[in-house]
């Protein structure tokens, strides 16, 4: 690891150590809670707690709350590893943040995973819902999804997004999505979403 | 007695012309998934499980251990002919690989790195065959606090080995993953843990579908970013006279492979010992392999020349070897030695087949079945690689706009045939996000899959462990000659990785105080 990477990196550390820090205090409070109520009842007495807690060494909460002790130690350790090499908060100013608008991973993140999302909540359901046409092929709807996605991304992702490419790009999104319908769905006997 | 098992097994299996065509088909498209940058035998194998769990078992194994031993194969082509490792495992291959093709021999090292990895298959799957029968019976003394100190190593010694960045965040990893496994019913109480009144978190997160999202999303994330990078692959028509030595006499690859015979024996027993480890793997046994022959190198000097050949076959040999050494603790301790054999676990319980000790008593053929697919998987291997080197070249110009797309579809697919639910959609999302940014924030992803996988034992052994002895923690320490040894690894482990400079070598400290008192 380079020295840049490694001081980027330290700063992931920093945030993500207080994090884990937060998160592990959390859990094993809520790990606590399994100790005293294991099955979440609504009212419990003051006895069937002191019974629940005798026999600590059955409970579900028993290795929920060593291992967010462990993670509580190793995220402090990290967050000293982080300070140590020089991570601090300085990177929340105004000039920072504004050239994560630029930056071309953050894009490629935000694009794939939303349109994974809008794949997966909106085209699948969407297409369950009013494309169900044909009653000896309940792929369709699926297929329909798949084929829009899938052209969609080789779109966005073009070298250069000429006429032809695009073209391509639809023809490659529609064959594939047909192929791993039928394959699947007719061949296989696989369930769609 | 081992070895006969294996080879009736391998004899059964040949003689069944489906199989025979199910092996060769897998295993081609194992070599393309190893080939093609973003794609992994993990994701391989994560993906096939789910697409031919209706298959009958038999089949549906051979198409996994097909896809296994041609992906971990295939890296090396891409290592090769772009200089991009398809899978990690090839990373180190690509060192010298990629000079061999840049001077013109691109196909005669492949032919080299075919060799060596059906050499080191099969030395992997002999061990395989003769250790997995005393391992089982040394594993069938294990009880409660064994199980639990065994799956306490794996996750302890995977977060130290198989580490992007430091040791902790290895370990961070590991405990990460115990706690996604602790949401859902407990099994010793039967009660409800972490659902946050979320009904479908009372099922737990299924393993299938949490390791497609953490191996299949990211990487379509990662190739994506790279949508406009042009990869020059190496024609490899051109290379008509790359099989000539210099003496003008056609080289055989195995001949070569053979000539390198101490790299081997090395690499191999490198391969199958990291292989063995919990969650260590191919990636691993290929860097150590590679290193531990460059340091004992007759010829060091020829390392980065594309004259070595022995520099493709170690990290070849390597983690080839270790396919049949993760798959020994896999099958006799449930402890997957890899991130593909802890998909492959995954897949077994998919199809009601549950590793461990008692697997030799449930289903006895099960081990040198599997074995035997390996072994013919490396047969297929040899004959797929003879026809697919060339078209392998057009296969790596696909662009990734149109094949990731594709990727992503597959694992939805996948992850949702298993059990038809629409959670497990979310979960493939969920952590394909959540590895995406583990793995800028350099957390491997091993660690944490292991943890998954442990994290049930490890919960439910300890606990059982206590309840045998009242609450006694000293069961733990005490029980066996295997606590006690297994107490001693870890605190080892804990030691080296806490103060790393500290020697726990007695010698050291013997050779010091002698030299104290020469110098007095």
């Amino acid at each position: 690891m380079d020295e840049k990477t490694k001081s980027t990196v330290r700063r992931f550390d920093l945030v993500t150590s207080i994090v884990l820090i937060i998160f592990s205090i959390w859990l094993a409070y809520e790990s606590y809670k399994l100790f005293a109520n294991p099955f979440g009842k609504a009212t419990i007495t003051d006895e069937e707690i002191a019974k629940n807690l005798a026999s600590w060494y059955t409970s579900p909460g028993l290795i929920p709350i060593i291992i967010c002790g462990v993670l509580l130690i190793l995220s402090i350790a990290l967050l000293v590893t982080a300070i140590k090499d020089g991570a601090r908060f300085d990177f929340l100013t105004k000039e920072k943040i504004s050239t994560l608008k630029t930056n071309r991973e953050l894009k490629t993140f935000v694009t794939v995973v939303g349109t994974l999302a809008i794949y997966i909540y909106g085209l699948i359901p969407l297409c369950r819902s009013y494309l169900h046409f044909f009653n000896n092929f309940q792929g369709f709807p699926f297929a329909i999804a798949t084929s829009i996605y899938i052209s969609g991304i080789a779109i966005i992702y073009q070298r250069e997004r000429t006429k032809r490419n695009i073209i391509i790009s639809i023809i490659v999104g529609i064959s594939a999505a047909f192929i791993i319908t039928v394959l699947f769905n007719k061949v296989a006997l696989i369930m769609l979403p | 007695m081992g070895i006969i098992y294996l080879f009736q097994q391998l004899f059964t299996i040949l003689t069944n012309p489906v199989t025979v065509v199910i092996l060769l088909g897998a295993t081609t498209l194992g070599v393309m998934i190893g080939a093609l940058p973003g794609l992994s035998a993990t994701m391989g194998i994560a993906l096939l499980t789910g697409l031919t769990y209706k298959i009958d078992s038999t089949y549906a194994f051979a198409v996994l251990m097909g896809i296994y031993v041609g992906a971990i194969y295939g890296g090396s082509m891409s290592a090769i002919l772009l200089n991009i490792p398809g899978t990690a495992s090839a990373a180190a291959t690509a060192l010298e690989g990629n000079i061999m093709a840049r001077q013109g021999k691109a196909e005669l090292a492949i032919k080299v790195t075919r060799a060596a990895s059906i050499i080191g298959t099969f030395i992997g799957v002999i061990a395989l065959a003769v250790i997995a029968a005393p391992m089982t019976s040394i594993a069938l003394k294990f009880a409660s606090a064994e199980y639990f100190l065994l799956a306490v190593f794996g996750i302890l010694m995977c977060g130290s080995i198989v580490k992007a960045d430091i040791t902790i965040k290895g370990w961070i990893g590991g405990m990460l993953g115990i706690l996604i496994a602790c949401v859902g019913i407990d099994g010793i109480l039967s009660a409800p843990r972490f659902w946050f009144g979320n009904t479908d978190l009372i099922g737990g997160i299924e393993l299938i579908p949490a390791m497609i999202g953490f191996y299949a999303i990211p990487e379509v994330i990662k190739a994506l970013n790279k949508y406009d990078e042009v990869l020059e692959v190496r024609d490899l028509s051109k290379e008509k006279d790359a099989n000539l030595g210099a003496d003008g006499k056609k080289q055989r690859p195995f001949a070569i492979a053979i000539k390198n015979y101490a790299a081997i024996i090395k690499a191999s027993l490198i391969g199958v010992g990291v292989g063995a480890l919990p969650g260590v793997g191919e990636d691993v046994a290929a860097w150590i392999a590679y290193d531990t022959v460059k340091k004992g190198s007759k010829t060091p000097e020829l390392y980065g020349t594309g004259e070595c050949y022995e520099a493709i076959i170690s990290p070849e040999v390597g983690n080839n070897a270790a396919i049949g050494g993760a798959t020994i603790p896999l099958l006799t301790l449930a402890v997957p030695g890899s991130p593909p054999a802890a998909m492959l676990l995954g897949a077994f319980m998919v199809h009601n087949i549950i590793p461990g000790p008692m697997l030799f008593s449930t289903n006895p053929d099960f081990i040198f079945y599997i074995a035997a697919l390996i072994f013919a998987a490396t047969i297929a291997l040899w004959v797929v690689g003879m026809v697919i080197a060339r078209p392998m070249t057009k296969v790596l110009k696909v662009p990734n706009q149109y094949l990731m797309p594709i990727v992503s579809v597959l694992s939805i697919v996948g992850a949702y045939a298993i059990s038809l639910n629409d959670f497990d959609i979310t979960i493939v999302f969920a952590f394909g996000i959540l590895g995406y940014l583990f793995d800028k924030m350099k957390y491997a992803t091993a660690p944490i899959v292991l943890g998954i996988i442990l994290g049930e034992m490890i919960d439910t052994y300890f606990r059982r462990a206590l309840i045998a002895s009242r609450g006694d923690m000293s069961v733990f320490f005490t029980q066996s000659w295997i606590t006690v040894l297994f107490c001693i690894i870890i605190a080892i482990v804990l030691i080296k990785n806490i103060f790393p400079k500290l020697q726990l070598n007695p010698m050291y400290y013997i050779k010091k105080g002698k030299k104290a008192n020469d110098g007095e």
